[in-house]
């Protein structure tokens, strides 16, 4: 079973058990309204090409209104959220969200060569990522 | 109950804030204040405070994501976590409460916002 599908069928158990527990169910919401406001900013990414990168070979993890995928060493959690769609890459050893490349975001360089610092609502958008659809490009 | 904490940031000094190249200059220097999760899921889903500054503030506190109630926004944040925390009776309870006012009275006091930053499990 590859992660889209362990993500999907998650979210599908989610969905259901949500009909029956108002605190899942709001969860899920939460998720889906965070997709809602923020997603223009977010870049779109292949869940298996994710795992596979930071957490190769795990098994999906239910927990509340989230999927999570833990690499054997635990570095690396590749959380999904079921209500909207969409992951981000958790470093256990630095204790931030990274980039695709497991990279620290807080920092980018500018055209000059220079570095800055990310703000609070560039950092949050650069380390969330959109789930394609199956087959999408 | 769960040993794991949920986390709300304070920084310590406004003015190294107002100087700050980007947020992870701007946490580079807080006071840490830890709910359990039995107290983070008491404050989002029984007592309901959590939804009234998610509401007020246009937050959505939740797992595994960062939230901010803003320096501006504090004294209005102190007054909805004092109604909520009449609700409060058990130890857990009070505690989970007083927590969160400690927090919001820190920021208040060194005029800075608070940062809610809930990472995922480590127990997975």
């Amino acid at each position: 079973m590859d992660a889209k599908t362990g993500y999907s069928d998650g979210v599908a158990v989610s969905k259901r058990n949500s009909e029956a527990n108002t605190k899942l169910r709001e969860k899920i919401q939460g998720g889906e309204t965070r997709k809602e406001t923020y997603q223009g900013n977010w870049q779109r990414v292949d869940i298996n090409d994710v795992v596979e990168r930071f957490a190769p070979g795990s098994s999906p993890v239910q927990n509340k209104g989230k999927i999570e995928f833990w690499s054997m060493d635990r570095k690396y959690t590749v959380v999904a959220d079921t209500g909207g769609g969409y992951l981000r890459i958790y470093d256990n050893t630095t204790n931030q969200y990274v980039g695709l490349n497991g990279e620290d975001l807080h920092n980018y360089t500018d055209e000059r060569g220079k570095q800055h610092g990310r703000s609070k609502s560039d950092f949050r958008a650069v380390t969330h990522f959109k789930i394609k659809k199956r087959g999408e490009k | 109950m769960s040993g794991f904490v949920y986390l709300m940031h304070v920084p310590r000094d406004a003015e190294q804030v107002r100087n700050a190249d980007g947020y992870a200059e701007e946490m580079s220097n807080v006071e840490t204040f830890e709910l359990t999760q039995e107290e983070f899921d008491y404050l989002d889903f029984t007592n309901r405070m959590f939804k009234a500054f998610d509401k007020e503030f246009n937050l959505i506190i939740m797992e595994c994501e960062e939230d901010t109630i803003e320096a501006e926004d504090i004294d209005k944040a102190l007054d909805i976590a004092l109604e909520y925390a009449k609700k409060a009776s058990s130890a857990m309870e009070l505690s989970a409460v007083n927590k969160v006012l400690a927090a919001l009275r820190f920021a208040k006091e060194r005029g800075t916002f608070l940062e809610f930053d809930n990472p995922p499990n480590p127990k997975g």
